[in-house]
């Protein structure tokens, strides 16, 4: 384990309990016994080498996969026994997702919103407001597969928020992006920050979680 | 938690499938529903009318039930593997990662993307369905009867593709969990497909013209009964021998449509528990598959090439294609091809039908191996373009490689092939041998040119499947002018009767002309490649 330790584990919005997830029956640890808790409204940034296990605890965290021993727990939600509740109120923008690239922006973005069960007008509005902010508004109605990677990247972000959740976890969000892409993502960071969301960032640059976080934990093999 | 989640998933796969007729998509449901009532109900019959005599008329309303029973077996067969193929070729995990992000049962995901195909599955199986109706239209069967034996037939085909997809998707999920997954899915889908083209060819060869006899095809058609695609087919056959006639349904029919029923929303429920049980995104393992040092074969292969750096491009080409179970599938595709059509469909009684029976094997063989060249995406041939050494060295090596491959496998095939004829002589052994070896090298040479003029960097894009059709044609084309027209030209000018060898030479002259050309017009494109 080797994050910080929080003061403030009670007050934790997300609390991370001696979470592990090995696989190759136990020779490849890919995340080992990891105590966190991150405080709502907090932006943790969990910074790594490739490999050392920040993809698998975001995964184990949305509840995309179980965790071997431990678990964690996100705004009184479970993420064994209640990795739906998890889900509607976290968003995930991974590492290399695909998208549905024979929809448009728009289209996406109506599908993901649905599958989150918010009500048909208030995506739309949810939907025109996510676009006009990501500059992708005149956008909206091409097709994905004719969209630059920061383009595509800006489309999933949006798809990742467009729920409003209250947590937020973010895997290498500027991978692939040019400098005003990647600026663009890094103050949607910000805003969300001070909205009070609460926000877990992973990469493996520097620069990009010292620049966005509150507190960053250092992840290296598991 | 969300209800009609899978609603929302079936309307963006549904969009997805019609993304290319966006202006047309609230209309395209009334074109397509049109089209086929006009098909149904007015074309069809009417071509049926005309084409068919009053006595086939007849003799298709007596045909025996286990002919329909067989025709819907097969029929389910191909909606079984068709989706499995389709959804095993193209193993990508990312798109599900995202998707589970969210609030969704895999259950719901899975019928929603069923759904979302659904129209386009159900017009196919209508499509099938009317050739039967179309028939009997004119013999006087109503509405409601047209109405139910499409219904027939589009439940019978849903639940095979039902099926299809809730299988593929699961061995889907377990495939991910290995890194060798997506390659291993690949190749899966090219195996599936043989026990159809064996199924095919053993109907084409006339093994199951039994089904047309009611006495000899009973035990079939008992054995058949197991199966529900089975269960709807004696009403169809019922209605055809009482056009018209809905009151006198036989019991035992009425129960085996309820069955079919019955059995298609068990299917669907059944379905949809298996996916919400089974399906995960968790990797089983995180270990890559490990190269071996070279063995003996490895380095046989490199001192019988020299040990210089043309030994290493053809060794280092050969790993890359043989570690890929996509392509060792292939070549027993085309082995098992080879087999099933001399054992069911054509037994070779002379040499020339023996080279008759192969002739279409060697493109595919050629094209199979070859199309490889551009597949790992434009950059890797860039690459080698930037490299000192020249395209021709990439090319070179490439060749060396393709020929390793293709030259055994098709003297083995004209070898075996040529065995199956009685009384085949030595020379006419070796002389097929032969013709094998140089058609082959020709076609290598063929398709690695085109397939460097017109580079597919994806098996499914749109070249990869034009370059195979022109490969394929290009030769067959030829070797049936040869035979039927060159044959008489030959007797009318040279009197020569048995022109079958000559015919032969020109077809192989023509081949390798063919494949130095495309070669060089293929090495030029790839060196202004951009």
């Amino acid at each position: 384990m080797k994050t910080e330790k929080t003061s403030n584990r009670s007050n934790g919005l997300i609390q991370i309990t001696n979470l592990s997830k090995f696989y190759s029956k136990g020779k490849i640890r890919a995340v080992d016994d990891l105590c966190l808790t991150i405080n709502q409204g907090e932006t943790f940034g969990l910074l790594g080498p490739n490999g050392a296990g920040k993809t698998t605890t975001l995964r184990l965290l949305n509840g995309l996969i179980k965790p071997t021993n431990g678990t964690a727990n996100i705004n009184g939600y479970d993420i064994l026994t209640d990795s739906q509740q998890v889900k509607s109120i976290s968003g995930l923008l991974a590492e290399s997702p695909g998208v549905y690239a024979k929809l448009s922006a728009y289209e996406f973005l109506e599908f993901m919103g649905s599958l989150y069960g918010i009500h048909k007008s208030e995506l739309k509005m949810r939907i025109n407001e996510l676009l006009t902010f990501f500059d992708l508004l005149d956008r909206q109605n091409d097709l994905i597969e004719g969209f630059s990677t920061g383009m595509r990247q800006k489309v999933l972000l949006a798809s990742a928020i467009i729920h409003d959740p209250e947590v937020i976890f973010l895997d290498e969000p500027t991978a692939g992006l040019d400098p005003r892409a990647a600026r663009t993502v890094k103050q949607l960071v910000k805003d969300m920050s001070n909205r009070g969301k609460t926000i877990l960032v992973s990469s493996h640059r520097l620069s990009v979680v010292d620049e966005l976080c509150d507190r960053i934990g250092i992840i290296h093999n598991g | 938690m969300i209800s009609f989640q899978w609603w929302t998933v079936a309307k963006a796969d549904y969009r997805m499938i019609t993304s290319r007729f966006r202006q047309f998509r609230p209309i395209l449901p009334f074109i397509l529903g049109g089209g086929l009532i006009f098909w149904i109900f007015y074309l069809g019959p009417s071509l049926a009318e005309s084409l068919l005599s009053e006595m086939d008329k007849y003799l298709f309303s007596l045909v025996a039930v286990v002919l329909v029973q067989f025709i819907l077996f097969f029929c389910s067969l191909i909606f079984f593997v068709l989706p499995m193929m389709s959804i095993l070729q193209d193993i990508r995990d990312h798109h599900f990662e995202n998707l589970f992000s969210t609030p969704i049962s895999p259950g719901n995901l899975l019928f929603g993307e069923f759904l979302g195909k659904m129209p386009f599955y159900a017009t196919f199986a209508i499509i099938i369905g009317s050739f039967f109706t179309i028939a009997l239209i004119p013999l006087g069967i109503s509405v409601i009867q047209v109405l139910i034996i499409l219904g027939i037939f589009i439940l019978t085909f849903l639940t095979s593709t039902w099926i299809g997809n809730v299988t593929a998707v699961l061995v889907r999920s377990f495939l991910m969990k290995n890194a060798r997954g997506r390659d291993i899915g690949k190749g899966v889908a090219f195996l599936i497909i043989i026990p159809l083209v064996v199924l095919m060819y053993a109907a084409l060869g006339g093994y199951f013209d039994f089904l047309l006899d009611p006495e000899k095809s009973k035990w079939f058609g008992d054995l058949l009964k197991f199966f529900p695609s089975s269960w709807g087919a004696e009403i169809i056959i019922e209605f055809a021998r009482s056009p018209g006639n809905l009151t006198g349904i036989n019991p035992t029919t009425s129960i085996q449509v309820i069955l079919l029923i019955t059995f298609t929303i068990v299917v669907f429920i059944t379905g949809i528990v298996f996916a919400n049980r089974l399906y995960s995104l968790e990797l089983k393992s995180f270990s890559a598959a490990k190269a071996k040092p070279d063995r003996m074969f490895y380095r046989f292969l490199s001192k019988l090439l020299g040990n210089g750096s043309f030994a290493v491009l053809v060794t280092a080409s050969w790993k890359g294609y043989t570690r890929t179970v996509r392509n060792l599938t292939m070549l027993l595709y085309v082995i098992a091809l080879v087999a099933a059509m001399n054992i069911f469909l054509m037994q070779p009684e002379d040499v020339e039908s023996a080279i008759v029976s192969t002739i279409m094997i060697t493109p595919l063989l050629a094209a199979f191996v070859a199309g490889e060249i551009g597949l790992q995406g434009k950059d890797s041939l860039l690459l080698y373009k930037h490299t000192p050494t020249t395209t021709f060295s990439f090319v070179k090596g490439k060749l060396g490689h393709y020929f390793l491959i293709i030259l055994p496998i098709a003297v083995v095939i004209g070898g075996v092939v040529s065995l199956l004829v009685p009384n085949i002589q030595l020379h006419e052994l070796l002389f097929n041998m032969i013709f094998q070896v140089i058609m082959a090298t020709s076609l290598t040479l063929f398709s690695t040119g085109l397939f460097l003029r017109n580079p597919a960097f994806h098996d499914k894009a749109p070249e990869y499947m034009v370059n195979m059709q022109v490969i394929i044609f290009l030769i067959m084309i030829p070797f049936f002018f040869g035979l039927i027209v060159l044959d008489q030209f030959l007797y009318d000018t040279f009197r020569i009767i048995d022109s079958f060898y000559y015919i032969m030479g020109i077809v192989v002259i023509f081949a390798m002309t063919l494949g130095l050309i495309f070669l060089y017009i293929g090495v030029r494109h790839l060196d202004r490649l951009e």
